[in-house]
């Protein structure tokens, strides 16, 4: 076996052992008091990865150290001239370890150790969101309210299943509930519960969807068909729904093929007569009725359409809906086509500038970033404040959405004087795209899927805020700048190199230190030098104190080898210290350009020191 | 004979170069040297490094001292001269080096960096201005603060916003105040009786948070800037007391020599020697007051004057573990020359 293999020997020994030691270490330590226990143990378990890698560099010094220092023992009644071919073979081996050891490092550094991070603040955060669920249910209980009380707890059931508190209470509220119905069976209200209108609230990040598949299926494949088409294709259609006499889709379908075609092209014009021909049926269409239903229906599908092409999708899509509703209710006849097709169509409409209240039910149980607080300089110099209480990000349809809760947001004119200030329960985000450029797009105002008047809007704590900005609200900056404001908030430990290479430039504007970002990167960029530096100066210190030819390892000594990981570590923290000192006096007095010189420093100081390694001679 | 005559030159050469290091590192671990260092003022930089040097000046003797105990162990040298030779560095730095040192930075040489050292210690005197604008401050509390703008030369702050991380869901957590009021004195930012944020001026926690010395190094530099007071003191009150004080600790530092030969792995008898030089500052402060100092004063007789208890403590120290390790020492080499297996 080579050398380098047993140093690498000697250095594994050092990772396995304090891996266990900071496990150990971890488990024995007391978890934060918001943690529940499902997530004690691995909240444990990552708290000692984190730590095991904090002191990786420690233990690969220390390995490197003890290791040259007993394998150079061959060596030690040697005559070894300066520049020896032997040191150089040494020096090769020993870059070959420090850089599989730095690459691991770097891996659990910057890789791994961020997303431990990200869970334990995850860890901690359900943690606390279960003891408010289980909070607020008692308060609803005492308030003889046990329906709430069961939302409640089915959002703490999620986080805890097992939870003797939670079970003990929700059979409380079964209990209470089935004395409210004159003894219906628990089991008979909870599957009622589950599957009813608190069914998606109970279900989370489930709900949304659950929730958008209760629209009639029917509808779906129409939404779907319109997406992408042209307008020849939609003259097409309109054609056909006119040989139908399905004059509503034929004019729909002729003011889409309207509003798609180009100024130049012919079809436009035509497009305009076949809607206006249409049109003028639907407008003589309550004549051709002579039922008293038939023309209350005609109305109804006459006013929601109307509001369509009007663009108030809001209130189409109550319009369709209550249609709908009566029409399933009726139970006599199938639903109307037009009717279902047109709540789809208003439905979509809707959708773009207002969301369901349902959607956020139990959103927070999903949310990846609390309290997100920053500032946005805006354009015309005025600039916006925003704190966001949790944030949930997901996908849908291929497109990115965000639900924020409990939202603030206050502009300040330039003079710091309070242009309006609002404050939303919850907010959708989607990215808007114009120009090329996304930006984040809060849309504000949310509405109930069941009944009109249950709008949420924003409530108004100051100044005059414009009325489509109270409804959907554009933030000056671009989307992707969210994440990595997102990310600056959890703190620089939290960001990744790439993330903050990519926030300096931008962090002054959302009221973050750019210098503080300009050093955390020289910082993380220097740690690899550094660690090289102190592992080549370790392979000199092993070369100065090896041990001698005949000496044997005393297993006495077995009991100092704690010691050099220890002092090791106390070395390293200490280079550290004066680096973070050098750097910050580098970053005053070249803002901008401290990283260049900073590398060209170390790599220089890195030469010198193999140099003076392979320049040593026996004593 | 040539690792020999190299002895003195060793000792100088680590005394320069612990100089250097020590001086060189300890002007920036002030905020206000860095803050000034950073903004171009050299000659702060250069003002706080001789002094640093005149100061540190018994730590890089002490350092130099254990590398030549180092050097002694790793090269074969006559024993009967490099030893004495070695003692005779020790002795004339305790001797002249270091009393030197306390005449020179008492003289006008350095007083002459007095003005360039004023100007770093002018803002950390201060109460400080108030922190720039435009940047988001953490509080006590979970509380962020921003303001946009600054007036009235840093009296007031406008456009301010604070967030509240600690209000409960659903309660604002954001307030907007058009101005607050910054009080240099409490350094405490305040809008209509409300505390916004303290500090607000002052040391920049964006930079200074980042500077935070390790733990170990702040203990380190505790017992050192100890033990440097104490020999400073000493020095002013005469020289006997100067002598017993910094004789007796140089004393206790050379027994270290004796453990560069406990074993024979040498980087553990480094390592021990640095362990045991980092117990002996963190151990002195007992012997100036405590429960070892009550105990040593209650055995000593009452004509020993008090400043020297401390001494004669040190003293009783160093001469048990000169025995212990001249004894242990004698063992091991009568036990190398047999065995053979100690080179």
């Amino acid at each position: 076996m080579s050398d380098t293999k047993r140093v690498f020997l000697v250095i594994l020994a050092h990772y396995l052992v304090a891996f266990a030691a900071c496990i150990v270490f971890a488990f024995a330590r007391a978890a934060p008091p918001e943690l529940v226990a499902p997530y004690v143990a691995s909240y444990r378990f990552w708290r000692g990865v984190l730590l095991f890698v904090n002191y990786m560099p420690a233990l690969q010094i220390s390995g490197l150290l003890v290791g040259y220092a007993l394998a150079f023992k061959s060596h030690a009644d040697e005559q070894v001239d300066r520049w020896s071919a032997l040191l150089i073979d040494y020096l090769k081996g020993a870059f070959i370890l420090c850089i599989v050891c730095l690459a691991a490092y770097f891996v659990m550094a910057e890789g791994v150790s961020p997303f431990l991070r990200t869970k334990q603040q995850s860890a901690v955060n359900r943690g606390s969101d279960y003891r408010e669920f289980v909070a607020v249910a008692k308060a609803s209980l005492e308030a003889n309210d046990p329906n709430d009380a069961e939302i409640r707890l089915q959002a703490a059931l999620q986080i805890w299943p097992k939870s003797a508190e939670a079970n003990k209470l929700l059979d409380r509220c079964q209990y209470l509930r089935a004395q409210a119905s004159g003894g219906e069976s628990p089991d008979a209200k909870k599957s009622d519960v589950a599957a009813g209108k608190d069914g998606g609230a109970a279900e989370g990040k489930g709900s949304v969807a659950k929730s958008e598949n209760k629209q009639p299926a029917a509808a779906e494949p129409l939404s779907a068909d319109d997406k992408g088409i042209t307008a020849l294709e939609a003259l097409d259609r309109s054609d056909a729904a006119t040989k139908k006499h399905d004059y509503f889709n034929a004019h729909y379908y002729a003011m889409l093929a309207w509003r798609l075609a180009r100024d130049t092209d012919p079809n436009k014009a035509l497009a305009l007569r076949k809607a206006a021909e249409a049109w003028n049926h639907v407008s003589e269409g309550t004549d051709k009725f002579t039922e008293q239903g038939e023309i209350a229906r005609y109305q109804t599908k006459r006013e929601g359409y109307e509001a369509i092409q009007n663009g108030d999708y809001l209130k189409a899509y109550y319009v369709f809906l209550a249609e709908y509703d009566k029409e399933k209710a009726a139970k006599t006849k199938g639903i109307d086509p037009d009717v279902e097709r047109f709540l789809e169509v208003a439905r979509t409409g809707l959708l773009e500038s207002f969301f369901f209240v349902d959607e956020t039910a139990n959103i927070r149980l999903f949310e990846s970033a609390r309290d997100v607080f920053f500032v946005n300089r805006r354009s015309d110099d005025t600039v916006d404040a925003v704190f966001i209480r949790g944030m949930t990000f997901m996908r849908t349809a291929g497109k990115d959405v965000a639900y924020l809760r409990d939202v603030e947001i206050a502009r300040l004119g330039r003079d710091g004087k309070t242009v309006w200030r609002i404050a939303v329960p919850y907010a959708k985000m989607f990215p808007f795209e114009r120009e090329g450029q996304s930006r984040p797009e809060l849309i504000l105002h949310a509405v109930d899927r069941n009944r009109a008047g249950g709008d949420v809007l924003p409530e108004v704590l100051e100044g005059d805020i414009p009325a489509q900005e109270r409804s959907i609200l554009l933030l000056d900056m671009p989307y992707r700048d969210l994440d990595l404001v997102v990310a600056a908030n959890r703190g620089v430990s939290g960001m990744t190199l790439l993330d903050m290479f990519r926030f300096s430039k931008t962090a002054e504007k959302y009221g973050f230190s750019g210098a503080l970002y300009q050093r955390e990167i020289i910082n993380r960029i220097a740690e690899p030098f550094l660690i090289l530096i102190i592992s080549i100066y370790a392979l000199i210190l092993g070369w100065k104190y090896r041990l001698g030819k005949n000496v044997f390892f005393r297993a006495w000594w077995a009991l100092a080898i704690p010691l050099f990981p220890i002092i090791t570590l106390f070395a390293i923290e200490t280079v550290r210290y004066l680096a973070r000192l050098c750097i910050v006096a580098f970053v005053g007095l070249a803002p901008g350009n401290a990283l260049v010189p900073t590398v060209a420093f170390l790599t220089v100081c890195f030469v010198l020191v193999s140099v003076a390694f392979f320049a040593q001679r026996s004593d | 004979m040539k690792n020999t005559v190299m002895i003195p030159l060793v000792f100088v050469g680590n005394l320069l170069l612990w100089t250097i290091l020590l001086s060189a590192f300890s002007v920036p671990t002030s905020y206000a040297s860095l803050m000034a260092l950073s903004a171009g003022h050299f000659s702060v930089f250069i003002a706080g490094f001789v002094s640093s040097a005149l100061y540190l000046l018994p730590i890089s003797c002490m350092l130099s001292c254990l590398y030549l105990f180092f050097y002694l162990m790793r090269h074969e040298t006559m024993l009967f001269i490099s030893l004495p030779l070695a003692l005779v560095l020790v002795a004339a730095s305790v001797a002249f080096l270091i009393p030197f040192s306390y005449r020179l930075s008492a003289s006008s040489v350095a007083s002459s960096f007095t003005q360039a050292d004023s100007f770093a210690s002018e803002p950390a005197d201060g109460a400080g201005k108030l922190f720039s604008p435009g940047l988001i401050r953490d509080g006590d509390g979970g509380k962020r603060v921003f303001w946009l703008d600054d007036s009235g030369a840093g009296k007031r702050a406008l456009g301010v916003i604070v967030a509240d991380r600690a209000t409960l869901p659903g309660s604002r957590a954001m307030s907007v105040y058009t101005s607050a009021d910054y009080d240099s004195e409490s350094r405490q930012l305040s809008a209509g009786g409300v505390l916004l944020l303290v500090p607000a001026g002052g040391k920049d926690p964006l930079v200074a948070s980042r500077l935070e010395t390790p733990g170990f190094l702040s203990h380190l530099a505790r017992d050192a800037n100890f033990l440097l007071e104490s020999f400073h003191s000493a020095f002013e009150k005469g020289t006997v007391r100067y002598f017993a004080t910094v004789g007796s600790f140089f004393a206790l530092v050379c027994c270290l020599f004796f453990i560069c030969h406990a074993s024979a792995w040498r980087l553990l008898n480094a390592l021990l020697v640095f362990t045991l030089f980092r117990f002996m500052l963190m151990g002195y402060p007992y012997t100036t007051g405590g429960f070892a100092y009550d105990e040593a004063r209650r055995f000593l007789p009452g004509s020993v004057p008090q400043g020297l208890v401390s001494p004669v403590m040190v003293t009783a120290v160093a001469a048990i573990s000169l025995i212990v390790c001249l004894a242990v020492f004698i063992i091991r080499k009568i036990r190398r020359g047999r065995v053979g297996d100690f080179q």
